[in-house]
């Protein structure tokens, strides 16, 4: 059993980022790339250093389930709301960060 | 091992270059409105749609009566689609309790999709997420998180029986069932869902067709063979959800309300063994005494003599004494 998980599961999908901005740090863009390359080893189980950060999410197989996966994840880890067509648009580790940069200072502003 | 249990990774200490070693643990469930749309239309129509075939089947008995053909093609159905569910879904794919050659995978993944419970990786998720926490917050399906008195006790069963499927958020597969969705023939299966569906409608109607005859014949066979198989094989698993975490008995210690009942083992093949179950969930037996009735252990038994699959789990005389309670008064 693990116990890292928030327990509640059924009222934490009606406001997508549920903790205050001020709680969540801004995000580097290392951060940002090794959080989205340790996402994409878990999904392809695989080492996180054989993850190509160029090569598109597509090629990697991702699908749709595992998109939306990545981005609920995402707005939680930042704190912003993000469009789950991100990860369609942006389609690649390097350039899904250069993104979320861009977007996190928005948001910021 | 549950796998369930293992899925929540802890990314390498050996991230690259400068970066800071990051910890992903995938959500439980996915928030989208679109798939949660989808999910509650192909819910809803599933549980409507097998209640009307069987008013329709009844119909047909008071005015033209029924013949034993009828009722072979249900029971041929009924066996062939729970085989899957308990054998496949369950036992195979949720927790890889005994390890099967490829081709009985395929088609114990095929039969089970035929039952219509929702597509397999899907199902397999959710029956993850189930043990993981069972009876409490995060279970898919627990009738008993709804608070005190009747009122909140129906709501909670009507939730674990039925609500849940069309009510409940869509458990995340790639946090649940990462493996399955890595095996090109699963997926192959998975995605297949819709047709083969539709193929274990239409196999019964060519059934009654060829064996009764005529338009006659195809719907008949399409009635006991498609919607009220359908219809009796859904509340024989649904009512795990519902009556096995409500009612039955406890010999083993287990941190939910899972019970052992034996009238509810007979239609669903040993899944009414559901506190030997939650107990042992690595079993690839439900029933743990000679007296315990569980037509999916079986059928387990006689495919390892064909060959068809080996190493089922069970557990020792010392484990099973290890978790059994002194008393089983409640």
């Amino acid at each position: 059993m693990n116990t890292d998980q928030p327990p509640e599961t059924n009222t934490d999908s009606v406001v997508p980022p549920p903790q205050a901005e001020s709680s969540i740090p801004r995000r580097s863009r290392a951060d940002i790339r090794s959080w989205l390359t340790a996402y994409l080893a878990f999904l392809l189980e695989e080492e996180p250093q054989s993850i190509n950060t160029e090569l598109s999410f597509d090629s990697h197989g991702i699908d749709s389930a595992a998109a939306v996966s990545l981005v609920g994840d995402l707005e939680e880890w930042m704190g912003i709301e993000l469009d789950p067509t991100i990860v369609y648009d942006y389609p690649s580790v390097t350039q899904l960060a250069d993104f979320l940069m861009t977007r996190q200072e928005r948001s910021a502003a | 091992m549950n796998p369930a249990e293992s899925t929540h990774l802890v990314a390498s200490p050996r991230a690259p270059e400068t970066a800071p070693a990051t910890a992903v643990t995938p959500r439980l469930t996915l928030q989208d409105e679109a798939l949660q749309r989808t999910q509650r239309r192909l819910a809803v129509t599933m549980i409507l749609v097998p209640p009307i075939g069987v008013m329709a089947a009844i119909t047909m008995v008071i005015t033209t009566g029924i013949t034993i053909v009828e009722i072979v093609i249900f029971l041929v159905m009924y066996a062939l689609t729970t085989i899957g569910v308990t054998v496949g879904f369950h036992r195979q794919f949720a927790h890889r309790s005994y390890e099967a050659r490829q081709s009985v995978r395929i088609a114990l993944a095929i039969l089970g999709s035929m039952a219509i419970q929702g597509p397999l990786i899907f199902w397999v998720a959710t029956h993850r997420r189930h043990h993981q926490f069972s009876d409490s917050d995060g279970d898919p399906h627990s009738p008993n998180l709804h608070g005190e008195g009747w009122k909140a006790w129906l709501g909670g069963f009507w939730y674990s029986h039925i609500r849940w499927l069309y009510a409940g958020e869509i458990t995340n597969s790639v946090r649940f069932a990462n493996d399955l969705r890595h095996d090109k023939a699963i997926v192959w299966i998975n995605n297949a869902y819709p047709i083969l569906a539709i193929l274990g409608l239409v196999l019964p109607s060519v059934a009654g067709a060829l064996l009764i005859g005529g338009w006659m014949g195809t719907v008949k066979g399409f009635l006991w063979g498609g919607m009220v198989r359908l219809f009796v094989v859904h509340h024989a698993f649904w009512s795990i959800g519902s009556f096995a975490h409500t009612f039955g008995s406890h010999p083993y210690r287990t941190d939910d309300h899972s019970g052992n009942s034996f009238w509810l083992a007979i239609p669903n093949f040993g899944e009414g063994w559901h506190n030997n179950h939650h107990a042992f969930p690595s079993s690839a037996f439900f029933g743990l005494e000679w007296w315990q009735l569980d037509i999916g252990g079986l059928v387990i038994s006689a495919l390892r003599r064909l060959g068809g699959i080996k190493n089922p789990n069970s557990p020792t005389p010392e484990q099973k004494a290890s978790k059994r309670r002194q008393q089983t008064i409640d």
